[in-house]
């Protein structure tokens, strides 16, 4: 019979623990994690170049607005012979406005979620490099919150990208045509709910493989074949057989919804009052499903 | 000091299962181990003997197929056990983006420190392993020997009443070796238990006084090291009056049909051959004198550590085909 310490208090500890202290203990390990994930992206020139990418869009956006877009569609409705603008017109103009605005914002949505998947893929892999993780595992703390944190830490990065972005082109946006629309920062939320979508799947892509580049490209397969995927009514009157109709509806409905959600979002910014929750609900599940996946076998597996 | 053994292993069996090649292999058999608290504890065995699988057991990186172990009286797997241990991975492989402290930094605050005390321990561990003047250096600038030391800081901030280290010397220089060696003699005297799994023996030699064997997943030897090198006899030295012939009836000597024919030293001029016990060194000194040699020494003979790792792991080769 092994010589076991027989109750729960170790020996070498200074004093029992109590549960809060043991939570506040998690809490201090859990924000020094994700530090050392923000410490990691700024060491690696990953942060500044994320930022510098959406910097660069966010100048070339100021560019192309003050030379076309508002001044051109100004012009457009000058050609007409109405020097003086209506109601009417306004509102002509402002539908064109929202129209650009949910381009750009569609754009902004496809660029943050692909910038998220290289952040993702670079970060998350390298938490597995063998020494390194040997001794993160060595320490009083759950695997769980190992990936957990990381994750956090990768998310946070990429959705303060998101808000940069999204908040910096409405700003330009309203300022070029004094319309403001606040419908564009709806953005904000569902960008960054698919960005958590997604860094979902290359995590457990990533504990699965072990491999960053894996996971990049299993992201951009889902993001490939969503507005394939998307057109289920379509392909469900179209395909011959019951099985081939069952595996794509089974498909469409397990995916992340990325190319609806992003429908959604040009129909939000275009005035849309209406929105569709079943493409959020299931790309949530996907999320939910894909890091429980993730950070189960993280923790069974032996390291 | 605990009161309970450092480390306790009862049966401990691990067989890993590759399901798509359909094979199994059994990384460690049955293994029953305990390390008193204090002691300094060298684990030795060829590669893929188990040692490595034994300590992620230990650390709670994998978990035993059957069998139990305790870490300081705790069962393995609870954060408990892993409190008051510090480890040491094999090989460093210290993330390059941090600095010597913010390193440090991050594994206080996993280790449950915060605020002044976090800092004043990081300048302790630091002073201890001469590495303060390299703190603010990112870690992708550092020697091989500097970030072993650093690592070792690293396995030093809990306060660890337990000290596992794995491959401590690998790449170190010979002065960086000496400072290890001190900071954990000067650790093991204050108590601290040191727990290594080394190839290179003759550091186990210098570090540990308790040495363990694994072969195949079995433990083949255990004991003192200070035993274990003693227990090949004799050595006795002799110049022959036909200087580089070996005396013919010498081999036959005391019946021990193992034992290794006599060696030439040409540099000293002096034949040389060991011998088990006292009877073999007597029948042996009586053969020689009648050929007229002259006997020049007999000293106990102390095996290396090598040596007696390479008889251990043979002898439980030959057993097996046997």
């Amino acid at each position: 019979m092994p010589n076991v310490v027989p109750n729960e208090t170790h020996p070498g500890s200074k004093g029992r623990v109590t549960t809060s202290g043991v939570a506040s203990n998690q809490l201090r390990s859990f924000v020094a994690l994700v530090i050392d994930t923000l410490q990691e992206a700024i060491a690696r020139r990953m942060i500044w170049g994320v930022y510098g990418a959406s910097v660069a869009i966010l100048l070339f956006l100021a560019f192309i607005l003050e030379i076309d877009l508002v001044l051109g569609a100004k012009s457009t409705i000058n050609l007409f012979g109405q020097e003086a603008m209506g109601t009417e017109d306004l509102e002509r103009l402002n539908t064109f406005i929202s129209l650009v605005q949910g381009a750009i914002a569609a754009f902004l949505y496809a660029v943050s979620v692909f910038v998220a998947i290289f952040l993702g893929a670079g970060l998350s892999s390298t938490i597995l490099e063998r020494g390194r993780l040997d001794a993160l595992l060595a320490r009083p703390i759950p695997r769980v919150q190992l990936l957990l944190a990381r994750y956090t830490g990768i998310l946070l990065i990429a959705c303060t990208n998101v808000v940069l972005l999204i908040v910096a082109s409405w700003l330009i946006l309203g300022w070029k045509s004094e319309f403001w629309n606040t419908g564009f920062l709806s953005a904000i939320p569902i960008t960054c709910f698919m960005i958590a979508s997604l860094l979902s799947l290359v995590m457990l892509v990533v504990v699965l493989t072990g491999n960053g580049a894996i996971a990049m490209i299993a992201s951009f397969v889902v993001i490939v074949f969503s507005p394939i995927l998307a057109q289920n009514e379509l392909a469900i009157r179209l395909l011959p057989s019951g099985f081939a109709r069952g595996v794509w509806h089974t498909l469409y409905l397990l995916a992340p919804k990325v190319f609806e959600l992003g429908s959604l979002l040009v129909g939000r910014i275009g005035g849309a009052t209406t929105f569709q929750w079943q493409p959020v609900l299931s790309s949530a599940l996907f999320a939910a499903i894909a890091l429980a996946l993730a950070l189960w076998r993280f923790s069974k597996t032996d390291r | 000091m605990s009161p309970y053994p450092a480390i306790q292993a009862e049966s401990l069996s691990k067989t890993y299962f590759f399901p798509w090649s359909r094979r199994r292999v059994e990384a460690l058999r049955d293994l029953t181990l305990s390390i008193p608290a204090g002691n300094s504890f060298g684990l030795l065995g060829p590669n893929g003997a188990g040692k490595t699988t034994f300590l992620k057991i230990l650390l709670g990186m994998a978990t035993p197929s059957s069998g139990s172990a305790h870490l300081l009286g705790q069962p393995v797997g609870q954060f408990a056990a892993r409190e008051r241990v510090g480890y040491l991975p094999e090989g460093g492989s210290l993330p390059g983006y941090h600095t010597g402290r913010s390193f440090l930094r991050l594994h206080a605050r996993l280790a449950g420190l915060s605020g002044t005390s976090m800092e004043s321990r990081i300048d302790a561990v630091l002073e201890m392993v001469s590495m303060r003047e390299w703190q603010t250096v990112r870690l992708d600038r550092y020697s091989k020997g500097m970030a072993q030391r650093l690592g070792l800081a690293q396995a030093l901030l809990g306060d660890p009443q337990l000290l596992v280290l794995d491959e401590p010397t690998d790449g170190v220089d010979p002065v960086g070796r000496a400072l290890l060696r001190d900071v954990l003699e000067g650790l093991n005297q204050q108590g601290v238990t040191i727990f290594v799994n080394s190839h290179i023996l003759a550091e186990v030699e210098l570090f540990c006084r308790r040495v363990a064997i694994l072969h195949q997943g079995r433990l083949a030897l255990q004991g003192d090291v200070a035993d274990l090198v003693q227990q090949a006899g004799y050595r006795l030295q002799w110049t022959s009056p036909h200087s580089g012939v070996i005396p013919t009836p010498l081999p036959t000597v005391g019946d021990h049909p193992s034992q290794e024919p006599p060696q030439w030293d040409e540099d000293r001029q002096l034949w040389s051959v060991e011998l088990p016990d006292t009877v073999a060194l007597n029948q042996a000194i009586d053969v020689l004198r009648q050929q007229g040699a002259l006997i020049e020494s007999v000293e106990r003979a102390h095996a290396s550590l090598e040596q007696v790792f390479l008889r251990t792991i043979r002898g439980v080769e030959e057993a097996r085909n046997a």
